[in-house]
Parts: C-alpha cells; structure tokens; sequence
C-alpha cells in the first residue's frame, strides 16, 4: 500500500500540487477573510510545531542527551529530567516560583556574557566611528582615486562622524534639550535619521518583493508550465 | 561516582538519578515563601557570576592552559547542559498550544474543526519525521518530503510573501509627502529603490564610472546613502541599544529589575 | 481644470484588490515573456565577499582550514537566503574549500543548507563527509555557551552531524579543533544572528576570522557599520546581492531571473507612490480652488 510514495516522480509530483494548492490558500486572504486561509494557516502551525519537534529531538536531545545516556552509559544525564521538568511548573498554580529558578539560570547567565558581547561588539564600531581620518585618507591611496578624493573622503568621514554625534545627541533624554546648539544638532540628527529610515524602508520593500517573486516564479515555472502545461 | 556504567546497572543509576531529582523537587515545594525569591536571586546571580567572571579573570600566557583561567574548562559541560535543557523547554509551547486546541475540541467551540488540523498536521509531521531516522522506508521518506517541502515550505514562504501586497498597498496609501521628514525618508527610499535594481541603474548608465562623473550614477548615490548616513545613524541607533540591553542585564543578573514579572508575589 | 484635478485625485483611491492584481502581473509577465536584463552594477560589499573567498583560496595555510556557513534562515526568506547560499556553496566547491554547515536560530537552516550543498555537490563532485559536514541544528538559547566552549574544542562543543556521527569520527573535521582552525565564518541570516558570531567567536582566536554576511535585505542597513568597523569583511544586499554574486562566480540562477521581477515591481510602487501624492496635491488643490470661488 501507499507504494507510489516510494518513486521519486509521483512524490515530485504530489509535492508541487500540495504547494501550490497551499500558496493560492495563503493568498485567498488577499481577497478577504475565509475558512480557507483559516484551513492552511492552521494547517502551517502544526506542520511547523511537527518540525520544531522533530529538529529539537533527532539535533539536540537524541544525539547530546538520549544516546549518551542509555548507549555510552552516562548515567548522569538522568538528572537533566528533573531539572527541565522546572519549566513545566509553570502550569502549577502551587508551584510556579519553582520555573522561575530555571528561568532565571538562562537569565543570569544571558546578562552574565553581555559584558563580553558589549565589549565585541560595540568597541571596534565605536574605535573605528572615531578614529576617521582627515588626512590620507584610504580612499585617497585607492587605484580608482581621482584630484577630488581626498577632499570628498575627508568631508565623507567628517560627515560619518557628524552623523553618529547628532543622532546621538537627538537621543539623550535624561535631560532637557535647551539653547541653541543643543537643539540644532538634534533636529539635525533627525532629518539625517530619517533619510537612514528611508534607506532602511527601501531595502524592505526589495526584500519582500523577494518573497513574493519566489513564490510567483514556483507558480509559474513549476506549477503551471511545469505539471499544467507539461514543459517541465 | 560520576563513571559510565553498563547494562542494569545503568538503570539502576538512571533510576537513582531520577529519584534524587524528586526528591530534591520535593524539598523544593517545601521552601518557605520568605525563602523563594533569595533563592531565585541566588541562583541567577551564579549563572551569572560564572560567564562573567570566566571573561574577566585574566587567563594563563604561556603553558598548558594558555589562553585560560580556571574557569574555562567549566564552559564545555555548561554549554551541554544549556543545550539538553533549551531542547526540554521546547515543550513549554508545545504543551500551550495543544491544550488550547484540545480544549476547544473538547468544548465544541466554534473553529473546532480547525483545531483538529492543526493537531492532525503536528502528527503528521513530527511522526514520520522521526520515523523516518529508524526506518529506512522510502515511502516514509516519500511522504515527509510532501509534508515538509509541499506543505511546509510553501506554507512558510507564502505567509512571508503576503506581506509584499500589504507593503505596496500601505505605500501607495500612506505614503505622503505631508512634512521635511516624509519628503526626505521618500527621496532616500526612490534612490534606494532605483540604486538597487538594473532597470533604475540603467538611467545611468551612460555616465562615466570614473573620477567626478561617477559619483552622479545612482547606484553610486544609493552606496552612498547606505554607507556615509545609514551606516553612522544605524551605529547610533545600535550603541545607544546596547547601553540600554547592557543597563537592563545588569539589572537583571542583580535581581533590581522590576515589572510585573519580576514583582510576582511567590 | 476641475475635471483634471478630480482625475488626479481618482489616482489616490485605486481599490486595494486591483492594486495586488498588478503587483501579481508585473511580478508573473518576466517569467512568462523572456525580457532581457541588463548586468547588474557590483556593488563595493558583493565584490568584498568575493574577493574574501578568493583572497582565503590563494592562501595555502588558510584554505586548509574550515569555512562555517551558518544557514540561519527558513523557507519564509527563500528567495534571498537561499540564492544566495546556493551561490556561496557553488563559489566553495569552485575554490575546493571545505565548509561545516551550522543553524542555531531556524530549524529549517540545516535542511536548507544541506538542499544548498548537495545541488552544488553534483556538479562539483562534493563528498558528504570527505569534502563538507552539516552540523545540524542547536537550540537559538544554547548557542552562546556553545560557542564559547567551541573555541577551545569544536567536536565536544558540537557534538554529532546531521546523521548522528560524531564530529571527531567525520573525515572533513579531522584537524580542525579549536577557533584556530576556522578560517573564514559566513552568516546567512534571516534574524539577527550575527552578533553571536562576532561578540563569542570572531576575536577569540590567535587572529580574528574573516566574516561574512549574507542577510535579507531588510537587515542589511545594519550591516553597513560592521563593514566599517572592520568586523565583517563583505556582505551579499539580498538578493540584489545574490544576483551580483552569481555574476562574480559566473553561476547565474535565480538571481538573474528575478532580477527583471525586482525592478518592475520597484518601478510599480515608486509610480503608485507618485500617483497617490499628485492625487494627495490635486486634492489640496482643488479645495483651495472651491474655497475661493465661494469666498
């Protein structure tokens, strides 16, 4: 029975319907709200809950915790259960500070290696925001460099660094922004911001076009010229 | 005491392990009220303790331990330890949304219908998912590909994709050029936009990709933008995040954060 | 004048249905009808990533270390991770670099990376096991002890491949144990996944490792910075930067294909952008007009 799903051809095949019948039920919403957007949204949260348990089992818990501890014999894994039983009290009404022990293991030990994360990730970027030169400048030594680069790199770097103290300034709250200069490199800081923001709108607008165009292109080329009209 | 054993002895120490771990749960339900919350400090403090210190401590310059302090041995069974306990918590959600579901069945209450498929799809998946690593049955094989690359995949990337027609929709309705900021964030976005695809690049083409003339072809503009002001705002923006998450660690790991979580009465 | 003006402001209040209708034509027409598209200008952060790669395979000592290609990204970002993973596989195997493929934050990244490898592998006669290794999956909350405990010993941290071997009896890790024997980090990413890399692994070696990024394209403005800072040495923009990427390996793919749907769909929304401000303005103006006329 259910032979067919041994050939590769006929699964290919069932594959690219089931998709394809799943992507135009997505899309229904896009007309409005009905059953069966709600049918394939459902549908999509339990085959995704399915693959979070599949990964989290044959990844982490089989291979790190299972095998090691009925096959190589380390007994002490035992005590893994008892210990990730401690997030399960939450549903204890008696018992929930119980899961606040775990949690606030993985709490403490998240805000115990933010000093290093701080540290890796901040002081090269604030190194290098301030250490821009004015002066033989890199950009200036280039192959491609021409009478006006080292003008326009020190003015880039002067402007990158002019930038970085506006924006700053325009978020310092912890006091009142009065006087004249104060205020000026706020307002500064936030026209600059939202150019940034602008930028940042039009990256998004390519990256779900993205989506959508490898959604189309599946439609196109593997549903309809490829199984509708044969050409695949 | 801590040494690989074998056959029923194994079992005997797994079992062992499983009651001690009972019975230190049972003490536990028996801690005073007054108790729980230095306990909880406590133990976050440690785990907190021991990730800071093991960055901090200076480590050996030469010999065997190199490149360590003495903490840095310790990293390796707590980074197994970490991982097997994040596999269990992965239950939390799993348990939640099944008795939602569950109980809407139960109750017959409107979209029951739906609550089964949702439960139906988590078996559907997760079992000959896992099946499939014990039995080499192609047809099992066969019927995980359908579930994952017909339904999941596509699933996935159609509910991503999706928002593509709201984004276009949103733009084309609220969009405006009512202020200066609305003016500048629109002049960024058509640069970016025009800078980032071949079409838009094509206007200017026939400009010079050298000296002076260069820096007027719009891929060249929209470079610019993205590393001479997005850069320094996004480096802005990020460090003063930072400082912020580093404040909020600290309060964390110090038991002073407060919230309706933190100030839960235990 | 009153009639040209109501036909403007008609231009603000296109039905929301029609409006999806074209995005779905303009975005389908380029895969139905052949248009040609102009090569892609490479932009200074693709030509990086390139030469990186490039840079590490010329080096005898470097290229014998391994490359880890973190495919953080599930099929809800496809089309970009996964072009460009594709592109990335295809550049390794060209270059003979070995590569272990590791997720932390999606699940589906182990399976997307693998599907990645293995069509590259048919055409580049790539080994599972002799030539590249798929870590598999570590849960996103463990990921920071294990990284740190992977600077001094890789397999322990690690544990098993994808099949369940461990990593010290799999032929491509042999030699590599410590940070020291990384040689290049690349981060396909879907979330932000790149912090873990550079704050616990990048600097804790007796050099720090080249990294490089392979974002969507709604993170990659906050890549920029790291590029500056010198902690990332190139960056693929999305999938614009996929496209040029493939033009660099001489791999075209998707990319290329997509690349005539991105800018029609670009165009689209600039144009209905411009339509609903001009009708935004004929609106104003046309108050104005009706304000004076009965004044």
């Amino acid at each position: 029975m259910f032979d067919f799903l041994a050939d590769a051809n006929t699964v290919k095949v069932i594959k690219i319907w089931v998709a394809a019948l799943c992507t135009l039920g997505i899309y229904s919403i896009l007309y409005k709200e009905n059953k069966v957007f709600r049918f394939f949204e459902h549908l999509f949260i339990g085959v995704a809950t399915g693959y979070t348990i599949y990964i989290t089992w044959n990844d982490t818990l089989k291979p790190r915790w299972w095998v090691p501890m009925t096959e190589k014999g380390e007994w002490w894994w035992a005590f893994a259960v008892p210990a990730g039983l401690l997030f399960y009290m939450i549903y204890s009404k008696k018992n929930v500070w119980m899961s606040r022990l775990i949690f606030g293991l993985f709490f403490g030990a998240a805000a115990g290696r933010s000093f290093q994360g701080f540290a890796a990730l901040y002081f090269p970027q604030v190194r290098s925001a301030i250490n821009v030169p004015l002066f033989n400048t890199p950009e200036s030594r280039a192959a491609d460099a021409y009478w006006l680069t080292p003008f326009s790199s020190a003015a880039n770097n002067l402007l990158f660094l002019a930038i970085v103290v506006s924006i700053t300034t325009y978020f310092l709250f912890s006091f009142e922004q009065k006087g004249k200069v104060i205020p000026a490199v706020s307002r500064f800081g936030r026209y600059v911001l939202m150019f940034a923001f602008g930028a940042i709108f039009g990256s998004t607008i390519m990256a779900r076009m993205g989506l959508l165009i490898g959604r189309v292109y599946f439609l196109v080329n593997d549903w309809i010229k490829g199984l509708l009209l044969g050409q695949g | 005491m801590f040494v690989p054993q074998t056959g029923i002895t194994l079992w005997l120490f797994i079992l062992g392990a499983l009651v001690v771990g009972g019975g230190v749960f049972f003490v536990l339900t028996l801690v005073p009220t007054r108790f729980r919350k230095p306990l909880i400090a406590a133990v976050t403090f440690l785990a907190g303790l021991f990730f800071a210190l093991e960055f901090f401590l200076p480590v050996a310059t030469e010999g065997e331990t190199k490149g360590q302090n003495f903490l840095t041995p310790f990293l390796k069974p707590v980074s197994a330890w970490t991982t097997i306990l994040q596999g269990f918590a992965l239950g939390i959600g799993v348990y939640s949304l099944v008795s939602v579901h569950l109980r809407n069945i139960a109750r017959k209450r409107e979209g029951r219908g739906f609550s089964v498929v949702l439960l139906a799809a988590i078996v559907a998946m997760a079992v000959p998912a896992i099946w499939k690593e014990y039995n080499p049955d192609p047809r099992l094989k066969g019927f995980y590909e359908i579930i994952y690359d017909g339904a999941f995949n596509s699933l996935n990337a159609t509910m991503y994709s999706v928002v593509a027609f709201y984004i276009v929709s949103a733009a084309y309705r609220a969009f405006r050029i009512r202020s200066r900021e609305a003016t500048l964030i629109l002049i960024s976005a058509f640069l970016i936009m025009l800078g980032q695809v071949t079409i838009g690049q094509a206007i200017t083409n026939g400009i010079p990709n050298e000296g002076f003339a260069r820096n007027f072809r719009i891929e060249n503009i929209a470079n610019w933008i993205l590393t001479r002001v997005n850069s320094p705002a996004v480096l802005a923006i990020e460090f003063g995040v930072g400082i912020g998450a580093l404040a909020t660690s600290l309060r964390i790991w110090l038991s002073l954060e407060r919230g309706s979580y933190f100030d839960e009465e235990l | 004048m009153y009639p040209f003006l109501r036909l403007l402001i008609r231009g603000q209040r296109i039905d929301r249905r029609v409006l999806y209708v074209l995005l779905m034509t303009v975005v389908a027409l380029p895969f139905v009808v052949e248009i040609p598209t102009p090569k892609p200008a490479i932009s200074p952060e693709t030509q990086k990533f390139y030469d990186t790669i490039e840079a590490i395979a010329a080096d005898p000592v470097r290229r014998e270390k391994l490359v880890i290609l973190s495919t953080n990204f599930g099929a809800g970002t496809l089309a970009e991770n996964q072009t460009q993973t594709d592109a990335i596989c295809k550049h390794l195997m060209k270059k003979k670099l070995k590569f272990a493929i590791f997720a932390f934050v999606a699940a589906q990244g182990r399976e997307q990376g693998k599907i990645a490898a293995e069509r590259a592998a048919t055409k580049y006669g790539y080994v599972y096991g002799q030539d590249y290794v798929n870590w598999g999956y570590r849960p996103a909350d463990a990921i920071e002890p294990l990284l740190k405990a992977a600077v001094r010993d890789i397999p322990d941290a690690v544990g098993n491949d994808i099949n369940g071997t461990p990593l010290a009896q799999v032929p491509v890790m042999q030699g590599v144990k410590s940070v020291n024997d990384v040689g290049l980090i690349i981060e396909v990413a879907a979330a932000l996944t790149l912090p873990q890399w550079l704050q616990y692994y990048q600097r804790t070696g007796e050099e720090p490792i080249p990294t490089l990024y392979a974002p969507t394209s709604v993170m990659a403005p906050e890549g920029f910075p790291f590029l500056k800072s010198g902690q990332l040495q190139g960056m693929l923009f999305g999938l614009r930067g996929a496209n040029e990427y493939e033009v660099l390996i001489d791999e075209r793919d998707f990319g290329k294909r997509g690349a005539a749907s991105l800018a029609y769909s670009h165009l689209l929304i600039i144009v209905l952008v411009i339509l609903g401000n001009v009708g935004m303005f004929a609106q104003a103006r046309l108050e104005k007009l009706y304000r004076e006329e009965n004044a």
